[in-house]
């Protein structure tokens, strides 16, 4: 077990590798009363073509299955509700899928080391059938359905099926009706076998707690295994430049919403993705957080309700894009505006050192939430990034980067609006 | 948890704790409830966080927040029972985490954003006034994009017809179109000369510097008092169509007025009812049947209310309802297993011990029961779900009643 202490935060991370391959990382939080797990795999919705383990050959398999399997890793053998298992031991459980991820967790203030052991127990013990798959296929079809309807969600993803022509990121998460009903027990059995091995696996914990408890924990509950070697993955080259411009959908809203996506195409030659996020991350917030010019012009000409919401996903060399949304009646002259001075990317030293100030301080709150701090570890940890590193680029950051990052991020080639209007 | 009464008479709460980066001070302003009042604190909640005298426009104010390492300033209002609550934020970065110390400058900062907000011609700005008076019209119609939230919004108009609590927490749209930069300006004298006023400070920062700047802040004891409504010896039933594929229906319940109702048994009993993701309404009108999408019940402790939503099939809204009315009956024979009462006791345990983690959560909480005309702490809360028995929530069953249904409906063929 190693320590690593970070001592301007006043934090410290202690990491374990188990012999099956599982890297566990664990912060204690001294005083805290939530105890949070997070127990994840690399295997998000762009993670389709692949090796199966003990094979050679790339194979695809259909879109969202790994949402597919998010769902039915909770189904046991015994008919054991997990979730019930949990709320017993007063703990709340769940479990999401993203882009390169899908993590199970749980939160409780007691029984910890009982919750744990069901957290890595259910996780380990698949049971896939006929049946319950065909059973799954019309519940998740019934969860599509319910996105279809989600004008902020459609607005999402029509954003980023107008940048992206080939990469996977473009796809809906849990794939599609006719994408599900292609997945039979057989395939998840391969995924699962493949995906969930301890060698790709983490687990993320964060509370008042002593490692060692932790460590006999996992060496009881976890299965024994072979430390494996990385699973060889593929993803259809992409393009510089958004594919397409702009993208209109017509659901029911009382205001239009909109998505603004600036395309990384440069992210393939970046070695040191924690810079770009946190100099990004800077970019944005000087840009069109609340103390921007751009805010400014918009809120006070009523060309946007509220303020400017945005973020860089940046978790994977393979793609990355800027997004600002917000709710316009004009939202076509909403994304002029946000181009327009994007491209222009003005400001001055005193406003980026404030800008600079805000995010820092702004991020310090991760520290002070056991269950963010946790899915922030999972998010960083399970794709090779790491948090404290982040923590200190934002600090490490100059106007210079900045001003640089803007020049390649920001340009009409990158740009693509994406609007949710009524008919 | 520490509580220190002000000169001037402000309540002061100390939640004090060494363990987090960022600390937090919130000012609560308690107010009558009634549409007028909502609507002017909602208007009102919007123009503070605009600008001050010192930092006049909405610019230079976040651009001073910035500086000071992501100071975070939030103005909100609530509703509580029978009060509406005024309630200004500000959370940052502890001192001994910074190159420079920010505190005093972030307390002044607060004390500013309520008593020295930015005027003009004796006036706030009428250009600001009418953008925000917008912004909140605009929210208001927003709810219909949420069904289930307007089915409750209805539930709660029909439930209350002519009493405060009918009010919705941001008021309406015909009082708020009523209102002038003039009329704003004098309301907000009315607010900051004649209100209860807590000040709650959490995290690691100096309690004197907050004891200072707000000593001499004055405060009355007027909190308005709750009313207990009465029940209707005919249940009322509403139905409204709109163009929904999902049937929202929308249950009232009233705890009656002659029996001593005592929080953690309200709280208990609502978790087994359907506040929980283990309770009988989830289990059992969800789960075990399937005669729902969702189906939760919520409990408003100080108007001794109960109400039930849920997302139906248009066709199940008769089984929907004799469902739910034959859950609270298996309630009122006692037919609670003991797992069922531990499941929810360990449930609530869990989520009020955690509040020790979100230490504003906790003061907002404190707040409101404040309001509700309690005090109490969190502590003795859980130790007192602990002691809830089978017996209690039975008692308490016996005196639910049912007292409105809301339906909201398909258009049709």
């Amino acid at each position: 077990m190693k320590n690593t202490v970070y001592e301007n935060l006043n934090e410290s991370v202690f990491f374990y590798e188990h012999s099956s391959g599982l890297k566990v990382y664990m912060v204690t939080k001294p005083g805290f009363k939530k105890f949070c797990a997070g127990f994840s795999t690399h295997f998000g919705s762009i993670d389709n073509t692949f090796v199966p383990i003990g094979e050679n050959e790339m194979e695809t398999v259909p879109d969202g299955v790994a949402h597919f399997l998010e769902h039915k890793v909770f189904e046991q053998e015994n008919g054991e509700v997990i979730f019930e298992t949990f709320a017993r031991d007063g703990a709340s459980a769940n479990a999401y899928t993203s882009f390169n991820l899908t993590n199970y967790y749980f939160w409780a203030t007691d029984n910890y080391e009982k919750n744990l052991e069901t957290l890595i127990r259910f996780v380990q013990s698949p049971y896939f059938t006929e049946e319950n798959v065909k059973k799954e296929q019309g519940i998740i079809g019934q969860e599509i359905g319910m996105y279809d309807d989600n004008p902020g969600w459609r607005c999402y993803f029509n954003m980023l099926q107008g940048m992206y022509k080939n990469h996977p990121v473009r796809l809906d998460i849990a794939g599609t009706v006719q994408t599900i009903s292609e997945i039979t027990e057989k395939t998840l059995y391969k995924c699962y076998n493949t995906f969930y091995h301890p060698s790709n696996m983490y687990l993320c914990i964060v509370g008042d707690f002593k490692p060692e408890k932790i460590i006999q924990v996992i060496d009881k509950t976890l299965k024994p295994a072979k430390k494996e070697e990385p699973i060889p993955r593929e993803y259809e080259d992409e393009p510089r430049g958004a594919y397409e411009h702009i993208k209109v959908q017509n659901l029911p809203v009382s205001s239009p919403v909109f998505s603004i996506g600036f395309k990384d195409s440069a992210i393939l030659d970046c070695t040191n993705l924690e810079k770009r996020k946190a100099v990004m991350d800077i970019a944005l917030y000087i840009l069109f957080g609340k103390s921007s010019q751009c805010d400014a012009v918009l809120y006070e000409n009523k060309d946007i309700n509220g303020h400017l919401s945005f973020d860089f996903t940046c978790e994977d060399s393979t793609y990355a894009f800027a997004e600002i949304c917000g709710e316009s009646d004009n939202p076509e002259k909403a994304g002029n505006i946000i181009l327009e001075m994007a491209e222009k990317a003005e400001f001055s030293n005193d406003e980026f050192k404030a800008g600079k100030n805000a995010v820092y301080g702004k991020f310090l709150s991760t520290f002070d939430d056991p269950e963010d701090y946790m899915q922030n570890l999972v998010r960083t940890y399970t794709v090779g990034l790491d948090m404290f590193k982040l923590a200190q680029e934002y600090q490490n950051a100059t106007i210079d980067d900045v001003k640089k990052i803007c020049k390649e991020i920001f340009t009409k080639d990158n740009y693509c609006l994406s609007i949710i209007k009524n008919k | 948890m520490q509580k220190i009464k002000l000169k001037g008479g402000v309540d002061l709460y100390s939640l004090k704790s060494d363990k987090f980066k960022r600390w937090s001070a919130n000012i609560y302003l308690c107010r009558p409830l009634n549409e007028k009042e909502a609507s002017y604190n909602a208007v009102l909640s919007a123009v503070l966080r605009r600008a001050t005298m010192e930092y006049p426009t909405f610019r230079k104010l976040q651009l001073k927040l910035d500086n000071m390492y992501g100071t975070v300033y939030t103005s909100y209002v609530k509703k509580t029972a029978d009060t509406h609550t005024l309630v200004l934020s500000v959370s940052s970065v502890c001192d001994k985490y910074l190159p420079e110390k920010t505190s005093v400058q972030v307390l002044k900062f607060l004390k500013n954003a309520l008593f020295n907000p930015y005027v003009i011609n004796g006036s706030f700005d009428s250009a600001t006034v009418e953008l925000e008076k917008e912004n909140r019209i605009k929210q208001i119609d927003a709810l219909i994009n949420n069904k289930g939230d307007y089915a409750d919004k209805r539930l709660t108009e029909i439930m209350f017809e002519g009493q405060p609590f009918a009010t919705d927490v941001l008021g309406s749209i015909d009082e708020i179109r009523k209102i002038t930069a003039e009329s704003l300006y004098e309301h907000y004298n009315n607010v900051i000369n004649d209100s209860k006023i807590v000040l709650a400070v959490c995290g690691d920062v100096d309690i004197n510097i907050a004891k200072e700047e707000f000593e001499e802040i004055s405060s009355n004891e007027n909190i308005p008092k709750s009313t207990v409504a009465d029940i209707r010896e005919n249940v009322k039933e509403v139905t409204e169509p709109m163009e929904v594929t999902q049937g929202k229906l929308s249950m009232g319940f009233k705890i009656e007025r002659g029996f001593p109702l005592a929080r953690a048994e309200a709280i208990v009993f609502n978790a087994i009812f359907g506040g929980t993701a283990t309770s009988k309404l989830f289990t059992n009108v969800r789960e075990r049947l399937s005669l729902c999408y969702y189906a939760n019940s919520r409990l408003f402790y100080g108007k001794r209310v109960i109400t039930v939503r849920s997302g139906i099939e248009i066709d199940k809204y008769n089984l929907v309802k004799e469902e739910v009315l034959n859950q609270l009956s298996e309630i009122q024979k006692g037919n609670i297993s003991n797992e069922e009462l531990e499941n929810a006791k360990a449930h609530l345990v869990n989520i009020y011990t955690s509040l020790d983690d979100q230490p504003r959560t906790k003061a907002d909480l404190i707040a409101s029961w404040l309001f509700e005309g309690e005090s109490g702490d969190v502590e003795a809360l859980i130790e007192n779900i602990k002691k809830v028995s089978v017996e209690d929530i039975k008692k308490i069953a016996e005196y639910v009643k049912l007292d409105t249904v809301y339906f909201l409906t398909g258009k049709g063929e």
